[in-house]
């Protein structure tokens, strides 16, 4: 039984003379989606392909499925999905047909799509090309494709990047479906708000270090501030008041806030991952 | 096993990129037209040589013999009414080559004084001395027939028959016609259109990242690879096939036709392989490719300019091809006489080949 499905002790990588990544480490359980969160270029989308054999690592050591990790082999290529930030998809080609094709190269003769197409809400498009979807139907395409031999791991680079409300949603609902059949789900994300609802545990990434590594309930915890935003009326006019709910007389000035006639909202808030991302690494997304 | 070559794979992406030739509005166009275009071009073209000579007279009577001379020797001899008719025909409307007038009695014994020639732009210093030929040989004819003696029959000297011995079956029966010489050029033509579409499929698989995504499935960079030869050999070969069926061009030596259409295909999917690596987006590419495929045209090109090939030309990759097609095609020569040119072929093919793989490569793994 393999514990970490996927396994990074120390993991270095450099473009010529920039080193994009600068020794990480961290784990991914089946079942788990890891969050790494981070502005452009500090080393995602190359930890993503150094993972899925598209750049052989500098130095250090990584496993999936508890095998080493080696470029063009099969054996893990076969378990593993990946999802490109770029819309990589044959234009010419129907989503139906691009499915067939990445499914006869992992060996799965005879292979139908329609579930999958249904999935992912493109079975009544999946005989027109592709070049005609729009934004939202690619990128559920290319999560289908992701998934298309039902992976063990399953890699999401930016994953719902410049998509509507609408669309990002079903494609959350999807990354979780997916990792509750126990697939490990390492997502590539700047969207804290996503990253928050869908990950398990979230790793901060910024110039190609870990800084912190950790659930998104006990980040806010350690790191965040818990505050109480009240509107009061009075003399006619709204006042607005913050009150910190982490100091010792927090509870009586509620009360009193409630007990006061003017009162108009009272909201808790806690701290987002965007503010102890600041808070960490000194720099915004 | 890593680093496994699959066939199942290969033929898989091999079918999805003539999938995507196929679709590809761009293509399925250029590829089509080429071919009909260079096929009609040369059902249209005349059989005869392309040396047939016309030469226009002034006086008219002075075209005796004009029969008998374009039946042995491929030379017309038209006469005209008059010596503004006669210019006219050269210089205007292109209907004879060299225009020759003469005055009465321009014979004053043994001694001719002037004869003025009319030359069209065209006529190289080969046909003008080929003219001044057939003036001398006008010359003895009337003085033939103004001594009672036949033209034909009562020179000094006379030649029963000429025996020619030229290279090639079919030069047995004439010169090579313009249509013959053109066949070899339009074989590498269609051949290079080929290889652009190849460059083309590369270029765009690279710009949109898709090989990426091949490569992150079980299939590997030498599936990959491989597929990529493969698809330019199925078409280009397919293209020359079809070419040399319209063209009638299986009635020569079909071995040898289908060895060098192979061998030609292979250097072909080399050529677009390169410049589809090599080019920075789909423009690029079909700049660069293009820019490979010019000098590769050269060795054909020559083969319209008699003594031109050979020399410096020999160094171009396509020599060997444009000899062993335009032997066995035009020349009617079988797979045995082609060997070394065959074998010269191959050689830059395997030498285009490895540089292609090893371009390519670089290129998908830089992903």
């Amino acid at each position: 039984m393999i514990s970490s499905v996927i396994d990074v002790r120390d993991l270095h990588f450099s473009y010529c003379d920039v080193e994009a990544v600068r020794g990480i480490t961290f784990t991914v359980s089946r079942g788990e989606i890891l969050g790494f969160l981070g502005p452009n270029g500090a080393g995602k989308s190359t930890t993503i392909k150094v993972l899925t054999g598209q750049l052989s690592p500098g130095s250090g050591s990584v496993s999936i499925l508890g095998k080493a990790l080696a470029r063009d082999d099969p054996e893990i290529q076969s378990r593993i999905g990946v999802c490109f930030e770029e819309k990589n998809l044959y234009n010419n080609m129907s989503a139906r047909e691009n499915l067939k094709f990445f499914a006869g190269l992992f060996g799965m003769k005879g292979y139908n799509p329609d579930a999958l197409l249904r999935r992912v809400s493109l079975i009544e498009k999946a005989d027109d090309r592709v070049s005609g979807y729009s934004k939202g139907m690619r990128q559920r395409l290319m999560i289908a494709r992701a998934m298309v031999n039902d992976p063990d791991v399953l890699f999401l680079d930016e994953p719902t990047e410049g998509l509507d409300p609408v669309s990002s949603r079903s494609i959350r609902e999807l990354i979780l479906e997916q990792a509750q059949k126990g697939t490990a789900v390492l997502l590539t994300t700047h969207n804290m708000r996503e990253a928050d609802e869908l990950s398990d545990r979230v790793a901060f990434i910024c110039e190609g270090r870990i800084h912190v590594l950790d659930t998104p309930d006990n980040l806010k915890l350690k790191y965040g501030h818990r505050t109480a935003r009240v509107k009061i009326s009075e003399d006619g006019t709204v006042r607005q008041e913050t009150i910190s709910l982490d100091k010792s007389d927090a509870g009586d000035k509620l009360k009193k806030l409630v007990e006061h006639e003017g009162l108009l909202t009272i909201h808790t808030e806690e701290a987002t991952l965007e503010d102890i991302f600041i808070r960490i690494t000194g720099r915004g997304l | 096993m890593s680093r496994r070559l699959s066939f199942r794979r290969v033929l898989l992406i091999t079918g999805k990129d003539l999938r995507e030739f196929s679709r590809d509005r761009l293509w399925m166009i250029l590829s089509p037209l080429s071919l009909l275009m260079f096929s009609g071009m040369l059902w249209l073209l005349p059989d005869n040589p392309a040396e047939l000579f016309s030469v226009g007279v002034f006086p008219s009577s002075f075209s005796v013999g004009g029969d008998g001379y374009q039946e042995f020797s491929g030379v017309d001899v038209i006469g005209f009414e008059s010596r503004e008719a006669l210019s006219a025909a050269v210089f205007n409307g292109n209907e004879v080559l060299v225009g020759v007038a003469l005055n009465d009695g321009f014979i004053a014994g043994d001694t001719v004084s002037s004869i003025l020639l009319f030359l069209s732009s065209s006529v190289s210093p080969v046909q003008r001395r080929a003219a001044e030929s057939v003036v001398r040989e006008l010359c003895f004819a009337l003085q033939a027939l103004e001594r009672g003696e036949n033209p034909m029959n009562d020179l000094p000297v006379r030649i029963e028959k000429f025996l020619g011995i030229t290279s090639g079956g079919c030069f047995g029966q004439g010169g090579v016609s313009l249509k013959d010489k053109l066949k070899p050029i339009f074989f590498v033509i269609i051949l290079m259109v080929e290889a652009l579409a190849l460059a083309g499929l590369i270029s765009v698989e690279i710009e949109h990242q898709t090989a990426s995504a091949l490569l992150v499935t079980s299939a590997t960079t030498r599936d990959l690879l491989l597929a990529k030869i493969l698809t330019g050999v199925l078409l280009a070969v397919t293209q020359v096939f079809l070419f040399l069926l319209l063209t009638g061009g299986f009635s020569s030596d079909w071995l040898a036709l289908a060895v060098i259409a192979l061998a030609g295909a292979w250097m072909a999917s080399s050529v677009g392989m390169i410049s589809g690596a090599a080019g920075r987006d789909f423009l690029g590419t079909l700049l660069l490719g293009m820019a490979m495929i010019i000098p590769l045209m050269i060795p054909a090109f020559t083969l319209l300019f008699p003594g031109a090939s050979g020399g410096i030309t020999r160094l171009i990759p396509s020599y060997g091809l444009v000899m062993s097609i335009s032997n066995v095609l035009v020349k009617g020569c079988g797979f045995g006489d082609v060997v070394p040119y065959l074998l010269e072929l191959l050689a830059w093919d395997c030498i285009l080949a490895a540089g292609a793989l090893m371009i390519l490569k670089r290129k998908v793994e830089a992903l």
